[in-house]
Formats: structure tokens, C-alpha cells, sequence
């Protein structure tokens, strides 16, 4: 589903965030990456949904080099994909409804069609009756149920979430592991970037560490699959 | 996305963008209403007064006075010969009685003047008008010939002037259309930054927008036609004020020569729509030069 051969992502400050990464992720997998800030879990995210080009290297998402896309495409690939932020990034001046039906809208589904999906991913995460509220109107939990929400409207293969119960506390950051795990349980591929340890340990999921770029441990395999020497944990 | 919804969407996100944002909205609109006001006040001044000047031009003579003393059998001859050229449309012979006559009429108190022994007789005079198709060129060889006529004291050519005045109406019409477009392009700017504040503001959702999977046209055509939308409205205030300044200066409202000259025919409806229009397109123009890349090139911050 997801390979990244010899991925290396070099920022133009001359920072390294990804170096020499090479994983495979297949369909259905739970996936968690964690490491220290800066490790490189957020430049790993973007590379898959194509907010950033590998500088050497190759992605590859459902067969596709992500990095060779003319960037026209990409938002035919992002379609494919829901993406979780640690801040929910909903659009403040659109109602919860609005905010989860806009891939809907622009995919160009019907009004009833858009309806019943988003009902139904509301429906999901428990806030089917707050459809007219705005986001500032919803606590924070609310906030990035509404941004699971919008990531599984679509019933996207993938889902990507980028540190998404960093501003949660451990009772809603629960909740929203759930929800992963249900949408996981539908046949999505999830991988999660977090510092939640106790997910982490919760859940049954394989885990990828990353510490500065390099990919330092695969729960799923015995050693790192970066070809520089493994790095002893931090 | 048909084309149909596609359409329906932009034009939906675009309202919504001008209600939220009325106030500066209203600026852009306020700004590129008056510099089409301005340039239409232009346009409708101009085309008053090329109309008046054709009318003009279709009375415009010719009139050749000729030495007092000049026999009546010359005028007539002249006169006849004068008919038969293709580019004349009408002489008139003015004799000396003719002449006495027309000034009485025009000067009752002066024509005591006329009785004074000392004062030189009225000359005599042929008044000339030509055909609608007579050019300057085959004028000039009329004139040409009416100077070789023998006892002709002067020629009064009423195109003189009018020459003058078509030279300064076509100078008029080049001022307007330079400042015309000059505050156009000022009002480009202004909703060039009235949309560029507004991408600004919206910049952060514009890369929610990306993410979630819209595309470049998706993103920016709600920004094209709000700016279509202000051009649009402008150009409507624009006509509206123009036909306010019409009824103003219309010859019903006044009796001012000069007002009427300027004012005599509001402007035809192909005008209006192409000043509507010209609004419209500078309104697309700001907008499209309202979102450089930098603007849309947000993705979301790296760990």
C-alpha cells in the first residue's frame, strides 16, 4: 500500500528530515511512528500525501511515485487519503456539516449523497446532532472527532494522522484511538505519528521509531530497515 | 465536479466571501464605480458632442463673398456652374437687397448703419453646401476653385472650425480614455488588495482546502468571480450615476446651450454593457493578480 524506497528528505535550511528511510506498510495495517520532536514523523506523513517531494528516493502509494506526480495530480491523490492534524484544521467559518461535506462537494456528489455521508461519518464519531454548530462552538475532542470525521467521509483507504490527541487528555485521546481503530477495522490503512505512549502500548498495532530521520526500529521486523547502523533508543 | 455544480459552488463561496467581508467589498466596488463613472462621463461628453459635430458638419457652408460692386449675372453664373459640380449639394445666391434684408431682420436696431453714406454696401455673397460624401481632399479643390472666381473678396468656410472643434473633441476623448484607464487600473489594484486580504485572511483554510484534496481551480475561481462580481457591480453603479448625471444635464432639465450639446442622447445600451463588462474584467483582472503563489503555497509545519 505504502513503500518508501531509500527516502531521503532534506529541508532547504539544510535540516535532514527524513534520511535514507526505506518501510513498507501493506493494506490493513495499524500503524504508529513515534520518536522525539523532529524526528521526522510529520516530514514521513506529508511525503505520503504529497505535501512534500522526496529529495532522493522514492514513495510509492498504491503503486504510484508520489514524488514524480505533476503536482495537478496531487489533489486527486490527497482525495484518496484523509489526513488528521494535531490542531483539527477545520475551517472556522463553516459548520461541522459544511467542514466534513466539502471533499463530498468537491468530489461532486449530490446533496443526498453528501448528506448521508456525512451523517454517517458524523455518525462515527458521535456528532451526528451538532451539524450546525461552527468549530469554535466544540470543545477540543469535539474539534478533532469533527476532523475524523472529514478524514473518513470519503471511506478513504488511507488515513493519516499527524499527532492527533497531542492536545487531549488521555480520557477523549482514548476515544479517538477508537475511532482509528474502527476505521482501521473497516479495511483502512492507518498510521498515526504520536508521543502517546499509552496508545502505544494499548493498542495492538506495529510501531515504527524514528530518531533523527533515520527509521530506528520496526516492532514488526527484528532491526531498522535504514541501512546506517541502528541507533540505541534516546 | 460538473461544470454545472462547479459554477454553482464558486459563485455560492463568493457571495458568502462579499457578505462576510462587506465593508471592503463595498470599497472595491465603490472604487471601480467611479473610475468607470468618470470614463463613461468621458465616453457620454464625447459622443454628444461627435453627434453634434456630424449634425453640424451635414449644415456646414460654404460662404463666398464677393467685391460690392459685382454684378448680379455673375452671381447667377457662377452659381449655376457651381450646382453642376458632383460634390455641391445647394447654392444660394445672396444678392445685395437679400443681404440688407437678412441683416435687418437679424439687427432691427443697426439699420441706421446701413443708411449712412459713408458705409460700404453689403456684399453679395453665394452660400454653398455640400454632399454628405464630400471629403477634404475634393473640398479643398472646390475651394480651389471658388478662389479663382473673379471679384471674390473672402471665402468663410465653416469647416474651419469645425476642423478645430473635431481636433479638440478627439483630444478630449483621448484625455478621457487615458484617465479612464488610469483609474481603472487603480481600481484593479484596489480590488487586486481587497482580494489579496481576504487570501490572507482565508490563508490558513485555503491549505485545509489543499489538503482535503481541492484543487488549484477549486481553490481560486471563488476568488475570480468575487472579483468578477465587485467589476460587475461598479460597472452597474457606474450607469446608474451616468444616468443620473444624464438627467442632470438633459436638454428637458435645462436650457443651457451647452448642457443640451453635451447631454442631447443618453448613451446606447451597447456602451453600458461594454462599460458593465469592462468592469466585470478589471474585477477578474484584480483578482487574478490578487493570488501570487506565495499566498496558496502554505502546507502544514514540519515536525
Amino acid at each position: 500500500m505504502i513503500q518508501f524506497l531509500r527516502v531521503t528528505r532534506r529541508f532547504a535550511s539544510g535540516q535532514v528530515g527524513l534520511d535514507e528511510v526505506s518501510l513498507e506498510i501493506d493494506a490493513g495495517e495499524f500503524i504508529f511512528i513515534t520518536g522525539e520532536s523532529g524526528a521526522g514523523k510529520s516530514t514521513l506523513l506529508a511525503l505520503v500525501y504529497g505535501a512534500l517531494s522526496p529529495t532522493t528516493g522514492n514513495v510509492l502509494v498504491n503503486g504510484r511515485n508520489v514524488g514524480s506526480l505533476p503536482r495537478s495530480k496531487i489533489p486527486y491523490l490527497r482525495r484518496t487519503i484523509g489526513v488528521v492534524f494535531q490542531n483539527s484544521g477545520l475551517i472556522r467559518r463553516k459548520t461541522v456539516y459544511e467542514n466534513v461535506a466539502y471533499l463530498p462537494q468537491i468530489l461532486g456528489l449530490s446533496a443526498a449523497e453528501q448528506r448521508e455521508k456525512v451523517y454517517a461519518a458524523l455518525d462515527q464519531v458521535g456528532l451526528a446532532d451538532r451539524g450546525d454548530a461552527f468549530p469554535m462552538q466544540l470543545s477540543g475532542g469535539e474539534q478533532q472527532r469533527v476532523a475524523i470525521a472529514r478524514a473518513l467521509v470519503n471511506e478513504p483507504a488511507i488515513v493519516l494522522a499527524d499527532e492527533p490527541t497531542g492536545n487531549l487528555d488521555p480520557e477523549l485521546s482514548e476515544r479517538i484511538f477508537e475511532l482509528f481503530t474502527a476505521a482501521n477495522e473497516r479495511g483502512a490503512t492507518v498510521v498515526v505519528a504520536t508521543h502517546d505512549p499509552h496508545a502505544i502500548e494499548r493498542l495492538p498495532a506495529r510501531v515504527l521509531r524514528l530518531h533523527q530521520g533515520q527509521l530506528i526500529a520496526d516492532s514488526e521486523r527484528q532491526s531498522a530497515t535504514s541501512p546506517r547502523a541502528v541507533v540505541a533508543e534516546p | 465536479m460538473t461544470w454545472g455544480q462547479a459554477l454553482a459552488y464558486f459563485l455560492r463561496e463568493a457571495v458568502k466571501s462579499l457578505r462576510r467581508g462587506w465593508r471592503v467589498s463595498l470599497l472595491a466596488v465603490f472604487t471601480i464605480a467611479v473610475s468607470l463613472f468618470l470614463g463613461g462621463a468621458f465616453a457620454l461628453l464625447g459622443y454628444n458632442l461627435g453627434r453634434q459635430l456630424e449634425s453640424w458638419k451635414g449644415q456646414a457652408r460654404i460662404v463666398v463673398y464677393f467685391e460690392p460692386a459685382t454684378s448680379d449675372e455673375l452671381l447667377e453664373r457662377e452659381g449655376r456652374a457651381l450646382r453642376e459640380h458632383f460634390w455641391v449639394n445647394h447654392v444660394s445666391v445672396v444678392g445685395r437687397e437679400e443681404a440688407r434684408r437678412r441683416f435687418e431682420s437679424v439687427f432691427p436696431d443697426l439699420t441706421d448703419i446701413l443708411d449712412d453714406s459713408d458705409a460700404e454696401p453689403l456684399p453679395p455673397s453665394l452660400e454653398i453646401s455640400l454632399t454628405a460624401g464630400a471629403r477634404s481632399g475634393r473640398e479643398q479643390v472646390i475651394r480651389d476653385r471658388l478662389e479663382r472666381i473673379e471679384g471674390v473678396r473672402w471665402i468663410d468656410d465653416d469647416r474651419a472650425w469645425l476642423s478645430r472643434l473635431e481636433s479638440l473633441v478627439r483630444v478630449g476623448r483621448s484625455v478621457g480614455m487615458v484617465l479612464g484607464a488610469l483609474l481603472l487600473a487603480a481600481a484593479v489594484f484596489t480590488i487586486a488588495s481587497v482580494i489579496r486580504l481576504t487570501a490572507y485572511r482565508y490563508r490558513e483554510e485555503i491549505a485545509v482546502m489543499r489538503q482535503v484534496g481541492a484543487t488549484e481551480l477549486i481553490i481560486r475561481c471563488p476568488f475570480y468571480v468575487e472579483g468578477l462580481l465587485q467589476g460587475l457591480a461598479g460597472g452597474i453603479v457606474a450607469t446608474f450615476g451616468l444616468r443620473l448625471l444624464y438627467a442632470w444635464l438633459s436638454p428637458d432639465a435645462v436650457e443651457d446651450g451647452l448642457r443640451q450639446a453635451v447631454a442631447a442622447n443618453f448613451l446606447p445600451w451597447s456602451s453600458l454593457t461594454l462599460l458593465v463588462l469592462l468592469g466585470g474584467v478589471a474585477g477578474t483582472a484584480g483578482a487574478v493578480l490578487s493570488l501570487p503563489r506565495e499566498v496558496f503555497g502554505a502546507e502544514p509545519e514540519l515536525d
